[in-house]
């Protein structure tokens, strides 16, 4: 196993700044030692994106303006965020919005869960095996 | 001397000479005799002249004869059977002449016998002949006669008895054509003249006139029951006239059936609603049915035997050309649906057929099939515009459920979850944080309650207008203004409204849409320019135009599309721009249905600028 001792960096987009709420929350409950950033507009996660590494995304779907699936086509097609793990948090049920979202590249697909401690459940386990067992590439 | 003159008359006289006595023995015969009969002189010399008779019979007659003509004169003329020697026969007339004595006592006859068989002969071939020639006029079916120059009837057949009807019983060598017209005539035998009618005197003057001015061209007229006669009459090198009479009533009725037939067919074509001409290579008319004439604005006698090109429309010449120079024996068929839009006209679309007919490689002929299919096409198109007004409510539809899904839940998700902290907190006995999520749990409840609002809202908005009306736009504005008049007041905008048109719809409808566009134009201000919004229209040939723009914070193009969808909103902080994201999404729907078209002009940059296309024709007629 490779040590890491840098701090791991999140980047939550989500126009709902609620549900943004709930997750950094439950992250920090968890204690999973990440980073968080939120961001509610996906033009700007774009912008941050490029200037800044970050090792994981949590993306919602619907948002106001450019929407999650764009980002996410946006992310892949940058070289430099091209194989950064994006992890979809939406409360999109639509089976064809799963199929989209795993064709255009997306690492994992999650519903918004609809109390504290499936919150909790979730940041538990993406902290699991995202932070602990998966090895992901160094970002640039 | 006149002796020996007699003499040798009497015995190289090249017919046989018999003298008898009044006995009837025969005291000489010359040599011409003995050559006719084959006998020696001394077999008949005082022999009785019976032996050279052919029979008794034949010799009886000779004698009657005499007796019966009564001895009145000295030379008596007749025919009669003799027998040669070797017992064949022959016919020969006998001119015999008493001889008498000095006082005038009966000394005997001189006969001489002029053998006629051959004559005979000639005549019985010529009976034969005769004979043949009459049972072969009797055998054939035409009516034969021949008239001699005073019109009196010469020679006639049965069949020629037959034809001349009430006359037949009368017909007589001599009759004259004349009077054979009369009796028929008479007879009630000519359909074209009936007995007593004006025209009877003036048909037969012209039956007679054909008679005595033969031209050897051939006549056709009714006769007796329904039947039809040809009449020939040609005019001999003798003067005389032939008449020939032949029934054809078989051959003018197979005539009649097939003019019928072409009657049938030809109003078989002049009644179907197709369109059909018959045209040579070169687009010559050969013929076209009334529709095909009607439909480009003529007549079918106007077009035949002129070039197509003269009746089609302008915007038909190149293609009507090119069909007629293209056909081709690979594709002897050429089929194309033109759309004709003619003044005072309906709009029609006709399915033109073009279909050669080919004489080896050769065109012949070109027949054209013109065949409305207006009623197919409106349909085709209507189904078209269905099915896509189908996909694109489907598409709505989907957008729709996914996005109100995803849109009501949040705020019952946080409902649920503001529930759980304030549980959890009561727990823990930690009151600080609670007044905050009870105010989370309300402003959840109340969004909650908007978006219900808007897609009630929204859900009333029917895609099929019931009640179509003229609609002033000046007024929808007007009302829509009214209602807005708060919020212009609140945030001192300018609202300035130019020339709009009139346009079929729903009022109440164009109203909302007018609000909706007029208020976002209010409501996306800039912070620190005074709102300035202009609606206004345009009208061209086939549509009616409402804009309305402003001077606000505009739009990112690449949200053109994106933002007429419900619960679209591009702005995420309601402290600033309120709203649940339904007004254009309401607006589009108002739009489409009135069958027309919203959309944001991208090119506008100094603010937003919505344009709304209304067709003048947008179905309300038919729908």
């Amino acid at each position: 196993m490779i040590l890491d001792s840098r701090l791991k960096k999140l980047l939550v987009v989500d126009d709902d700044i609620i549900d943004a709420r709930f997750v950094v929350r439950a992250f920090s409950e968890v204690g999973g030692g990440l980073e968080i950033v939120h961001v509610d507009d996906a033009d700007i996660a774009s912008l941050r994106l490029t200037a800044e590494p970050f090792d994981y995304v949590l993306l919602d779907i619907n948002m106001p303006g450019m929407s999650g699936m764009e980002l996410l086509k946006r992310i892949r097609k940058n070289e430099k965020t091209a194989i950064l793990p994006v992890i979809m948090l939406t409360s999109s049920m639509n089976p064809r919005d799963v199929s989209i979202s795993y064709a255009c590249g997306a690492n994992a697909y999650a519903l918004k869960p609809s109390s504290v401690s499936g919150y909790r459940t979730f940041a538990e386990g993406f902290t699991r095996f995202w932070v602990d067992v998966a090895i992901t590439p160094r970002p640039v | 001397m006149q002796d020996h003159f007699a003499r040798a008359l009497y015995e190289t006289f090249p017919e046989p000479v018999v003298v008898v006595d009044k006995a009837k023995t025969i005291l000489s015969v010359n040599h011409a005799t003995l050559k006719q009969f084959g006998y020696g002189e001394e077999e008949l010399l005082a022999r009785p002249v019976s032996i050279i008779y052919a029979t008794e019979e034949d010799y009886a007659s000779c004698l009657n004869k005499r007796s019966v003509d009564g001895n009145t004169g000295a030379v008596s003329d007749s025919v009669y059977e003799y027998k040669r020697k070797d017992g064949t026969v022959f016919s020969a007339r006998l001119r015999s002449t008493l001889v008498s004595g000095p006082e005038g006592e009966n000394l005997g006859f001189i006969g001489v016998i002029h053998d006629i068989s051959d004559m005979l002969k000639l005549d019985k071939a010529r009976r034969n002949a005769r004979k043949i020639l009459d049972t072969a006029l009797a055998a054939i079916p035409e009516g034969f006669a021949i008239f001699d120059r005073e019109e009196r009837l010469l020679v006639y057949n049965e069949a020629y008895r037959r034809v001349c009807g009430p006359a037949g019983p009368f017909l007589h060598l001599g009759m004259t054509a004349s009077e054979i017209i009369t009796i028929a005539y008479e007879g009630g035998y000519y359909p074209d003249a009936p007995v007593g009618s004006p025209v009877a005197r003036e048909w037969i003057e012209s039956r007679l006139f054909d008679f005595r001015n033969p031209t050897g061209h051939s006549k056709v007229f009714p006769y007796a029951n329904g039947r039809w006669l040809r009449v020939e009459n040609f005019k001999a090198k003798d003067g005389n006239t032939i008449a020939l009479r032949v029934d054809v009533t078989e051959m003018k009725q197979t005539e009649l059936a097939l003019e019928r037939q072409r009657q049938e067919y030809l109003s078989l074509l002049q009644n179907i609603p197709d369109l059909v001409g018959r045209f040579t290579p070169d687009r010559q008319v050969l013929f076209v049915n009334r529709n095909y004439a009607d439909f480009f604005g003529t007549t079918p006698e106007a077009m035949i035997g002129t070039d197509l090109l003269q009746h089609v429309p302008d915007y038909m010449h190149e293609s009507t050309r090119l069909a007629f120079a293209n056909a081709k024996p690979d594709a002897p068929i050429n089929s194309k649906a033109v759309l004709h839009v003619r003044p005072g006209q309906p709009d029609t679309w006709i399915l033109w057929s073009l279909l050669a007919v080919f004489d080896g490689t050769r065109v012949s002929e070109l027949i054209s099939v013109g065949r409305d299919i207006t009623m197919q096409m409106l349909q085709q198109e209507r189904i078209a515009r269905q099915t896509s007004e189908l996909q694109r409510k489907n598409d709505a539809l989907n957008q729709f459920t996914g996005t109100v899904s995803h849109d009501l839940k949040a705020p019952l998700r946080h409902i649920a979850m503001f529930s759980d902290m304030i549980n959890d907190d009561l727990q823990a006995g930690n009151l600080e944080e609670l007044p905050g999520y009870a105010a989370h749990l309300r402003q959840s409840a109340r969004r909650m309650d908007r978006l219900i609002e808007s897609l009630l809202d929204y859900a009333q908005i029917a895609y099929q207008i019931g009640n179509w009306a003229r609609v002033p736009l000046s007024d929808a504005v007007a009302d829509a203004i009214l209602n807005l008049d708060s919020l212009i007041r609140a945030v001192d905008a300018t609202v300035e409204v130019g020339e709009l048109p009139v346009i079929r719809g729903d009022a109440e409808l164009l109203k909302r849409l007018a609000q909706n566009l007029i208020g976002n134009a209010v409501k996306y201000r800039r912070p620190d320019v005074k709102p300035m919004v202009r609606v206004y229209g345009a009208t061209s040939a086939d549509t009616d135009y409402l804009h309305v723009e402003d001077n606000g914070i505009g739009v990112d193009p690449r949200f053109a599309a994106k933002i007429f969808d419900v619960f679209q909103r591009l702005h995420r902080d309601e402290s600033i721009y309120q709203g649940t994201g339904i007004g254009l999404a309401l607006a589009k729907r108002i739009v489409e249905s009135h069958n027309g078209r919203i959309e944001l002009d991208t090119s506008f940059a100094e603010g937003a600028r919505f344009s709304v296309a209304f067709p003048k024709d947008n179905g309300s007629g038919k729908e």
